[in-house]
This record gives structure tokens, sequence and C-alpha cells, in this order.
């Protein structure tokens, strides 16, 4: 069981290594680098640049550009930023809470509504309710998070005013219980518009698992015990059916963090994705490489919560373990 | 005679008459108090507060407000002599005799963010490390022609300039003096990344309340400024990853204000009554540079576009005007050479060589591209005629552009590449020389003489250390340096025509457009009239307007 564990614990050491040394390598053969000049710069020289590049050791070969990153990392120093000209730990640790906000939100929603409509649509025979809820669950499957952001942005935000185009909270707005609300404001839409693909897919897995579920032999023995309906439901057929979806749920962190790039970058929300977007775009070898291992250990972390939660649901499997 | 009682009666209708004209009426930026809290969106953040290393315009934008310079060019942006220049933190000046140096007089009540008073070393630290091996900023060329600054006591500054030139006060307007007080304890190499950048203690009339990187930046007035109490109690810079997004929040209104509004968004932005769009003319134009060498080998000249004949034929080809119409509509104009009108409006009648696909194709038959392959793109010597443009991604004007040049050679049969690439592409790619076709802008100054570096043959600096198409002509070179000794606008005024022309004539590029730049502003900001240089500048000068005050306005001000 320990060796287990630790052989899982290295597995994933191991891919968080290889996922930064590649982003490392990936970065620096790019063309460019931090010091190529911005978009029409005349006061841009190339000596200028070359002695940037010395002074931060741009001018060494990559291999001992990545003794020397791994050698800092070890020690705690993740580098310098030159696009935001600050430690990449502070700026990783200011975008880090917002983007945990955003993903744990939307994976919440997606959960939340994706079990509870799946399940409903699963139990349920075939009624016109069940096939329209069906096709909503389609589209939302179908149509790229990027548009569904865009529309969230076009129409309930601006259009309608409903909600707010922009940040975190209302700059100097109420504090207290309304500032609250004034976040939970504020996270709606961006958390709805990353949640809600990610919630169709699940309502897909969680109503073909229950209608598999339904007719199994244990829920009619439940019923003919003369449980009620519900009971059945919540205390036999759910918890089986939702293998499935728990199994899912472990891939659905990085797919969440990457959807996050785009809507973090719609609606103007301070994390990680749209951390490292600019950081790419501005060749931030070192927010870069930071910003790539916060979110595969990240990624790491929720993988491995998943598992727990398989293990939990699924007695065959905590037996075994 | 008429009765008390109707007299009474008459002066009070009269009187709420007027209050209600009064109430009806615009309030004037001077008469309304100060007070209220500026949202303005921007698409990109600062990465240096301070002012000796300032790289972008928004590192300039921040630096501006937290500190103040010696002197600031004034709203005509006349860089000759001192005419038109305001005094900051300088209450006067004078040349010495020699004319190699000026000697300010700090203004006596000038004091910095934490109460200490502004002193002379301040600004002789300031040019120290603006002239530093430290520094990677961006002033260098401006502080190319000051030999040394110097504080013979505590309330004079003496600028020391290598020769005589006209614009020896504009110069020495770049120098933001820094605090000594706290810099001194500081290496010069250690400056850009010390506590005091990160937050710093400044001369200018906002201070730093809060800061975010690359997400908002929170300046507060400082009440008790030496040249006055700003309007607004708080401008909060506030960045938007996208344009969609920056301008979203100007039209739900929260934000005041989007910098630079791209022509696609203005039709969407007009049909908001709460925002006003302030047009100004831009200090950019964007150009297809011709490159004159050999993008295999930049010491070799270009084996095809060395010909002058073959540079005017692709020019004729080209429909400018129509191009600019159908990308930007009325919200740019055609280019007119290597510089933008705002700096040059005397030369809006330049020769230009004309649209004229007839003529092009004449030209191209004569120099020997008579046949044609299956795809109807001319051939010399089994070789197409074929060109490779290079084109930045973040510019959506000069990529339309580029697109709309492709099919218009192609009628002509001329077969344009186009190479798309994001801002390290494109910088990469410019600087290994690898095209043909450059679809390249600049950003001016009011300082004309940047045209040495931008379209003057490579040479000496700072000759052609921004022509990265390697276009060269000792005429034009001679009526540039010419232009740049003249003392007076009016005496420099013909060279530069002069100069203009000739690169014209010569095509060394297709001149595209310049933009007519719309900034998003929401209607209960009252401004004075819009400085197209740096906008930034009049903010202290801003006011909200009292009926259209919003919570944010009365909120309390950070310590």
């Amino acid at each position: 069981m320990r060796g287990n564990q630790l052989r899982r614990i290295g597995d994933a050491a191991l891919l968080v290594a290889l996922v930064v040394a590649t982003c490392f390598i990936l970065i620096r053969l790019a063309p460019g680098d931090p010091f190529y000049p911005r978009l029409d710069d005349p006061a841009w020289t190339p000596e200028r640049a070359a002695t940037q590049r010395v002074a931060f050791g741009y001018d060494k070969p990559i291999r001992i550009q990545f003794v020397y990153y791994v050698s800092r990392t070890f020690r705690g120093d993740l580098g310098w930023s030159h696009s935001r000209n600050q430690p990449v730990a502070e700026a990783l640790a200011s975008a880090l809470p917002a983007t945990g906000l955003l993903v744990v939100t939307a994976l919440g929603i997606a959960f939340a509504v994706g079990i509870l409509v799946g399940a409903w649509q699963g139990w349920r025979r075939d009624s016109p309710l069940v096939r329209a809820s069906d096709r909503v669950s389609l589209v939302l499957l179908s149509v790229p998070e990027f548009l569904i952001a865009v529309f969230a942005l076009m129409g309930p935000a601006l259009a309608w005013r409903w909600f707010p185009t922009a940040g975190m909270r209302t700059p100097y707005g109420p504090e207290g219980v309304l500032g609250l609300l004034d976040r939970l404001h504020h996270l709606a839409l961006p958390a709805l518009a990353l949640g809600l693909p990610i919630a169709a897919v699940v309502a897909r897995l969680q109503a073909s698992a229950m209608r598999e579920v339904r007719d199994a032999e244990f829920v009619r023995a439940a019923r003919s015990r003369g449980l009620l309906d519900g009971l059945v439901l919540r205390r036999h057929a759910l918890r089986n059916a939702l293998i499935p979806v728990l199994t899912y749920a472990g891939l659905q962190l990085s797919t969440a963090l990457s959807g996050a790039v785009i809507v973090e970058r719609l609606f103007s929300w301070p994390g990680m994705g749209r951390l490292i977007v600019d950081a790419v775009g501005a060749r931030d070898y070192p927010l870069v490489a930071g910003g790539v291992l916060v979110a595969a250990l990240c990624t790491v972390v929720g993988t491995m919560l998943a598992d727990l939660a398989l293990r939990w649901a699924t007695p065959r499997l905590r037996a075994r373990a | 005679m008429m009765r008390p009682l109707r007299a009474a009666c008459l002066v009070s209708l009269l009187a709420s008459l007027c209050a209600s004209l009064s109430a009806c009426a615009k309030p004037d930026v001077e008469s309304t108090p100060t007070g209220g809290t500026i949202i303005i969106a921007t698409a990109g953040d600062a990465s240096h507060l301070i002012p000796t290393h300032w790289e972008s315009t928004s590192d300039r934008m921040l630096a501006e407000l937290l500190f103040d310079p010696l002197v600031e060019i004034g709203p005509e942006r006349n860089v000759f002599g001192d005419a038109g220049f305001v005094r900051r933190l300088a209450s006067q000046w004078a040349w010495t005799a020699d004319s190699l140096a000026i000697r300010f007089t700090l203004d006596s009540t000038a004091a910095w963010h934490d109460g200490q008073p502004v002193v002379a070393r301040d600004a002789v630290a300031a040019f120290r490390v603006l002239k530093g091996r430290f520094n990677p900023g961006s002033l260098k060329t401006e502080m190319k022609e000051i030999d040394s600054v110097a504080a013979p006591d505590d309330r004079t500054v003496v600028v020391h300039f290598s020769r005589k030139s006209p614009y020896q006060l504009y110069f020495a307007s770049h120098i933001l003096p820094i605090p000594t007080h706290i810099t001194d304890a500081i290496a010069d190499s250690l400056l850009e990344r010390s506590a005091w950048a990160q937050r710093p203690v400044g001369s200018g009339p906002y201070r730093l309340a809060r800061r975010e990187p690359g997400v908002e930046t929170e300046l507060v007035a400082v009440a008790d400024h030496y040249r006055g109490r700003p309007g607004p109690d708080r401008i909060l810079f506030s960045t938007s990853p996208t344009a969609e997004s920056g301008v979203a929040r100007v039209l739900s209104g929260e934000a005041d204000m989007w910098e630079l509004l791209a022509p696609q968004f203005v039709p969407e932005a007009e049909k908001y009554p709460d925002v006003r769009l302030i047009r100004s003319e831009s200090f950019g134009y964007a150009f297809a540079a011709f490159n004159f060498r050999d993008p295999n080998d930049s010491s070799r000249p270009h084996p095809l576009l060395r010909e002058r004949a073959l540079r005017r034929a692709l020019t004729m080809a080209i429909d400018r005007e129509r191009n600019v119409r159908t990308r930007f509509g009325s919200e740019a104009r055609a280019g007119l050479g290597p510089f933008a009108r705002i700096n040059s409006p005397a030369d809006s009648d330049l020769t230009h060589i004309p649209y004229d696909t007839i003529a092009a194709d004449r030209v191209l038959d004569s120099l020997g591209w008579t046949a044609r392959n299956r795809d109807g793109i001319r051939v010399r010597n089994g070789r197409p005629l074929m060109f490779t443009a290079l084109v930045p991604e973040a510019s959506g004007g000069r990529r339309a552009m580029a697109e709309l040049m492709q099919e218009q050679f192609r009628n002509v049969g001329v077969d344009l590449r186009i190479v798309i690439g994001d801002d390290k592409v494109f910088g990469s790619r410019l600087k290994s020389g690898r095209f043909d076709l450059l679809f390249g802008g600049w950003g001016t100054t009011p300082l004309r003489t940047s045209i040495q570096g931008t379209w003057g043959s490579r040479g000496p600096d700072p000759w052609g250390a921004q022509n990265q198409a390697y276009y060269a002509n000792a005429e034009a070179d001679s009526a540039i340096a010419r232009a740049v000794r003249e003392l007076t606008p009016a005496e420099a005024a013909p060279h530069y025509r002069r100069a203009y022309q000739l690169i014209i004539d010569d095509a060394a590029a297709i001149w595209l457009y310049e933009v007519t730049e719309a900034h998003a502003v929401h209607a209960r900001l009252l401004t004075p009239p819009w400085r197209a240089e740096a906008w930034w500048r009049t903010i202290p000068l801003w006011r909200v307007d009292p009926a259209k005050r919003l919570p944010r306005d009365a909120a309390p001000v950070t310590p």
C-alpha cells in the first residue's frame, strides 16, 4: 500500500519535471527572446538587447541555463519576471488564488449541475423535457468555450448589464457581506462560461451511467423491497453511476485550467491563464517556467484527489487497496 | 411703476431660470470642483514605474504622473529653443553665454512625496542612472548630447551639452530627478529591482497607492503638491488583456476610458450616448518598406528590389487610398511619406507615385518580366516575380493592408507571400533581414530628427540605427543633416521637405496609412484640449461632472 503510494508520488514528480523541462526548452526554441523589440519601438537597439541577454545569462547554452534554473528552483528562487519586473514567485502568488477560485467554482458548478441533470435524465424514462435538456447539453458540448464566453460578455454583461464585464470585484465597491456578494456577482459569468461545457459532458456521462444502473438487478431488488423511488436513486443507483463521472473528474482539472486561459483573458480575470499567455507572448522565460511548474503541480494534485474520490466511491477499489 | 410683489416674483423667476439654465449647461473644466475616481482601462501594463528606466508608453505614462521633470514641452509641441516649454521642478532657466549649458533654478517649494525637498543632486543622480551602463532604458538617445549635469548648489542644476543645438531644452526635459535621499543607498545596478522602484517616492502630482503588476495600479492625488492639487482624487489604471474586454468595460460604464479604440470598435462605441470619442491625429505611420539587401545575405544588395524602376512599378500597382477606405473607412488616411502629418502639416502636398496599373504593367514589361506562368505570375529567366512580406500579427491594419495589396499585386502579375508573426517572431525575422517587404510602422515624437535613424543610410550612430530595410540615399541624408542643424522650424522645414520627397520618389516604401486615434472617454469626464503626443499629461486638469458622480467617486482615499 505505502509502496504503491510512493510509486505514484514518484511518477507524479517525474511528470512535473518532464513538463517543466519540455516547456523550458520549447519556449527558448521559439523565435525571439524577452529583449527583442516591442512593435515599432524606435528606441530599441541590438546593443541594448545584447547587454540584457548577458546580464540574465541568456547568452549561455540552453543546458547550462537549465542547470542554473533547476538549482535555483530547488533553492526556492523561481527567478525574475522581465515583463512584470517583479519576482516570479510574487507574480504567481497573486494570480494563483484567482485561478483557484475560478476553476474550483467552475468545476463545482459543472459537477453539481452535470450530476444532477444527468442523474435526472438517466433515471427518467424518455420524455420531451429529457430530450430538450439532452439537446441543450449537446449544444453546450459542441460550442467552443471561448464562444460561450464571448456570448456571455456581449449579452448578459454588456447588452443587458446583469453582470459586470471584467475583474474580480467592483473597484472601490462595498466591503463586508455586500463585498462578498459583489465578488460572487463578478465570479458568476466567468465560472459559468468555464463550467457549463464541462457540465454538459458530465451530464451526458452521468445520464448514460444512470441508464445502465436503472435496470440493474440490485436496483430492481431495492425497489422490490418496497423502497421509495427517490431513496433507491440516492442510496443505490447514484453512487454506482458516479464511478465513470469520478474517473472523468480527474481529467477535468487540466481541461478547466486550459479553458481558464481564454475565460480569464476575456473577463480580465487576474489569474494564472492570463499570466502565462502574457508571459509566452513576452517570451518571459522565468515566468513561463514558473507558471507551467505551478499548473503541472496543480494538475497532478487534482488527479490524485480525484483518484481518492474514486476509491471512496468504489468499494472494490478500496478493498483492493 | 412696478409693484414690489410683482417685481420680486419677476426677479425670483429670472433667478430660477438662470439657475436652471446653468444647471443645463455643460460645466466647464476649470470651474468644476476637484475630486472623484477615474478608472482608465489600458491594453498593457507598465513594467517600470521609475523615470530612469522606462521602456514603453505605459511605463512613461505612470512615471510622468509620479515624477515631475525639470521642464515640460508645451501643448504646441515646439522642440526648438524654449518657446512654449512650461515650468515644472525648475522655476526658471537660462542658457550660458557659450550656449553649451542651461542653468535651471529649482522651485523652492518642490518636494518629494515623503516631504523631503527636491534638490539639484536629484537631477544629477537621474542623469547618471540614465547614462549608466546598468540601465537598459530607452532614453539614451535623448541623453546622447548631454555631457554632464552639475549641482553647484541645492537649487541650481546645470546641464552641459556636447554641442550647440536647438533641441537642448527638449533633451533636458527628459531628465526627471530621482530622490537621492532614498536612492543614494542603492547601487545603480540594483536600482531597477529595488524596493523603491516597486513603490517609488516621486515628485509628481500623483503618488502610488497600490499596485498589482499586470492587473492594476492605483495613484492618488498629492493634496499639497507644489503645483497645486490635481483634479481627480484617484486614478486607477486597470489592464485589460484583450481590446474586447477593455472596450466592454468603458461601454458598460465600469471604466471611464479606453486609451486607444481600434477602428473596428468605433461604430459600436458611437451608439453609446455615455461614451464620447475624442479624436486626435496620430504620431504613428505605417508603411511597407522594400528591403534593399538580399534576405539570404544582408551584405549583398537585394537581387530585384535594388532596381528603382521595379520598386516604383510595384508602388504604382497599389491603390493606397482605396485600401485605406476599405479597411478603415474615415478612421485613417493614406500615408504621406516617412513622417506623420501631425509633425509636418505643410508637407501634405508632396508629389506621390500615382496609382496606375497600366504604367506598372508597362514598366514591368520593360524590365523583362514579360512571360507569365500558369498562375498569371510574371516570370523572368525562369524565376517568378515573387516577394515575401513580413507582417506583425498585432497590427490588424497592416494585416489587412497586406491582404489587399496581395490581390492588387496579383493583378499586375506579382506574387506576394505573407508571413505573419507575433511581436517576437516579427522582431526575430526583422533582425535577420529575412523579408522582401516589411510592413512596419513608426511611432514618432515631435522631434523630427528621428528620421536620421529610421530612413537615414546606415552609418555612425544615430544614422540608420532603426533602418531595418537598409534604404540608402546620400542626397536625402544630406538634406536631413541640414534640417537637423537648422536653428528654427522655418529654416529646417524646406530641408525636411526635400528629404521626404527624395525618399518618396525613390520608392523606399509604400506609404500605407495614418490612423486617426479615437479615445473612448465616458461623458462624465470633463477634459481640457486633448494632447495628442501625451494625453495623460492633462490628467491633473480633468474633472468629474458633479451631476454624474458615482459611488466610487466618494470612496475614501487609500492612505
